[in-house]
């Protein structure tokens, strides 16, 4: 099969590989209709996930019909089409029972960090991922979400990942009506998490990025108000000033560990790669958000470990949430919100590549050139 | 920036009570309606390079690139050394690089061949030439 090939930092090629196979009873193999491309992806893109081994293929964020099924699989048919949560989870082990979908302990043997992840690297269990003509798909009883008949995959496809990890991003930020709720990063993901905190009962949502196209997206798609990092030197006051002066409510970070910002730490962590990228989204969170307040973070960092200001957040009372996005456990309520309208997934997609051409698809994503917000790669095209 | 409230969105506030929120309460007990298993069954055939500590592999794991060649021996000797120590992680990049330079030096050795060839080559007609 032809898919997206790993052959190391800022290259990617798509080559011939061969096809995945049922390799446990409750497997699928799906044939991929699309394949987005996430910030996620960006990280492996630039070598900053540990064990992103050469000739592995990338892909979280998929929709596909069932090809081929596993022997103990009871739910699932060939010819379904499926969307697919980015977490592998098995449904009964300890943290899947309690919801917690992103820390299943069934899907990676490689470290206790988090559940097995589609096309992430050795760290999140060593999974090939769905940007290639087909695509294994492991506890295919659980995860994955069969697309309703009147909607068409594209309709659903960002309810893999970008979806629930924006809600839950506002969600985590316990959002009490009136709140003013600020979000660095505007990606698919803060751009998500913008919209989301208005259906959570903010009284007023701030977006903060320094590319013009998506700061448009903050103010057309999810209605927020923004601030422009090209124009304000100073975003830690400009934030602050929210909220007669203490600094928002709420702080969301949508950025992690590729924020640019700081001299020092793109040079410490992206460029020498001496600490784990850079943190500099998190500082902002940390010293913006109001005392008493929460800080959210959904942004990816690595390990083993950033320097952060644990002491002024100790000190400000605040408390942090954070997580790997527990997928599945948001897709039924999301749904809903997809087709009244509240949360326009497809609306995001800007661009569509035919999978051949998935290497200027990630170098443009990666540039955040030609106003691309979000890119799909179409395996049939 | 306008500093008045501007609530216009289509279904603002309308997850504002917190019962309606997928992810509160945080620890919710619900059986997955799609696993039929106490414990997901094991999957077979190979044996992932796992951390150290883990007493069998996980029900299911992934077999995209199992570890070669010396960027495969770092990555083994890595998955040794506990994941609360820096080391593991600066071995695991360090088995990243090596593993491209490796690959790299894979893709070029068709070169080798006709490299050999032209020395060859080279050498014969410096010699004759100077004969
Ligand atoms: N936790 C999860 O489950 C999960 C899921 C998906 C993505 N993510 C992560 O969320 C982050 C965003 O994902 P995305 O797809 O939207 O990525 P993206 O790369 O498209 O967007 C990141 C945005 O942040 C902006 N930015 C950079 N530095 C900034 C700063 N200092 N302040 C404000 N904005 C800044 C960039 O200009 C860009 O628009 C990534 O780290 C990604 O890995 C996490
Ligand atoms: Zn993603
Ligand atoms: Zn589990």
């Amino acid at each position: 099969m032809r898919a997206l090939v790993y052959e190391g930092p800022y290259r990617v090629r798509v080559r011939d590989k061969p096809a995945p196979r049922i390799e446990h009873p409750d497997d699928v193999i799906l044939r991929v209709t699309r394949a987005a491309i996430c910030g996620s992806d960006l990280h492996l893109f630039h070598g900053m996930v540990p064990d992103t081994r050469v000739g592995t293929t990338f892909g979280h964020e998929f929709t596909g019909v069932v090809e081929e099924i596993g022997s103990s699989v009871r739910g699932v048919r060939a010819g379904d089409r499926l969307v697919v949560p980015f977490n592998i989870s098995c449904g009964t082990c300890f943290y899947c029972e309690r919801g917690l979908y992103g820390d299943c302990e069934s899907s990676n043997p490689m470290n206790d960090l988090a559940s097995g992840v589609f096309g992430y690297s050795h760290t999140t269990g060593g999974y090939d991922g769905g940007q290639a003509q087909y695509v294994r798909v492991p506890f295919a009883d659980v995860g994955p979400m069969k697309i309703p008949d009147d909607l068409d995959d594209e309709d659903v496809l960002l309810l893999s990942d970008v979806l629930p990890t924006g809600y839950q991003a506002a969600e985590m930020g316990a959002i009490r009506q009136g709140d003013v709720v600020a979000v660095l990063g505007c990606g698919p993901v803060g751009l998500v998490a913008a919209r989301s905190a208005w259906l959570l009962g903010a009284s007023r949502v701030v977006a903060v990025d320094r590319i013009e196209a998506r700061l448009g997206f903050a103010e057309r798609w999810a209605g927020a108000e923004t601030i422009d990092l090209r124009r304000e030197h100073d975003p830690i006051a400009a934030l602050k000033a929210l909220k007669g002066g203490h600094g928002p409510d709420v702080v969301v970070d949508a950025v992690g560990m590729e924020a640019s910002g700081s001299a020092w730490q793109t040079l410490v962590g992206r460029k020498l790669k001496l600490a784990p990228g850079s943190s500099i989204a998190l500082h902002w969170a940390i010293h913006s958000v109001r005392k008493g307040g929460t800080v959210s973070i959904v942004g990816v960092y690595g390990p083993p470990a950033n320097l952060v200001p644990i002491g002024v957040a100790m000190n400000k009372g605040l408390t942090f949430r954070m997580a790997q996005a527990n997928v599945k456990r948001y897709m039924p309520h999301l749904l809903e919100h997809v087709r009244a309208g509240r949360l326009d997934g497809k609306g995001l997609i800007t661009h569509r590549f035919p999978l051949e051409r998935a290497p200027e698809a990630y170098d443009l994503f990666d540039a955040k050139a030609d106003g691309c917000v979000k890119c799909v790669l179409v395996p049939s095209a | 920036m306008d500093d008045a409230g501007r609530v216009n969105v289509s279904g603002a506030g309308i997850d504002g009570a917190t019962g309606v929120r997928p992810g509160v309460p945080r620890e919710r007990r619900a059986p997955d309606p799609g696993a039929h298993w106490d414990r997901p069954e094991q999957q077979h055939d190979l044996t992932p390079l796992a951390r150290s500590g883990l007493l069998h592999a996980t029900p299911v794991f992934g077999t995209a690139a199992p570890p070669r060649a010396l960027s495969g021996a770092v990555r083994r000797l890595a998955y040794r050394v506990p994941e609360h120590r820096a080391t593991r992680w600066a071995l695991l990049l360090a088995g990243d690089r090596l593993d491209v330079i490796e690959h790299r030096l894979a893709a070029g050795l068709w070169l080798l061949p006709i490299a050999a060839a032209l020395a060859v080559g080279y050498v014969g007609v410096s010699r004759a030439l100077r004969r």
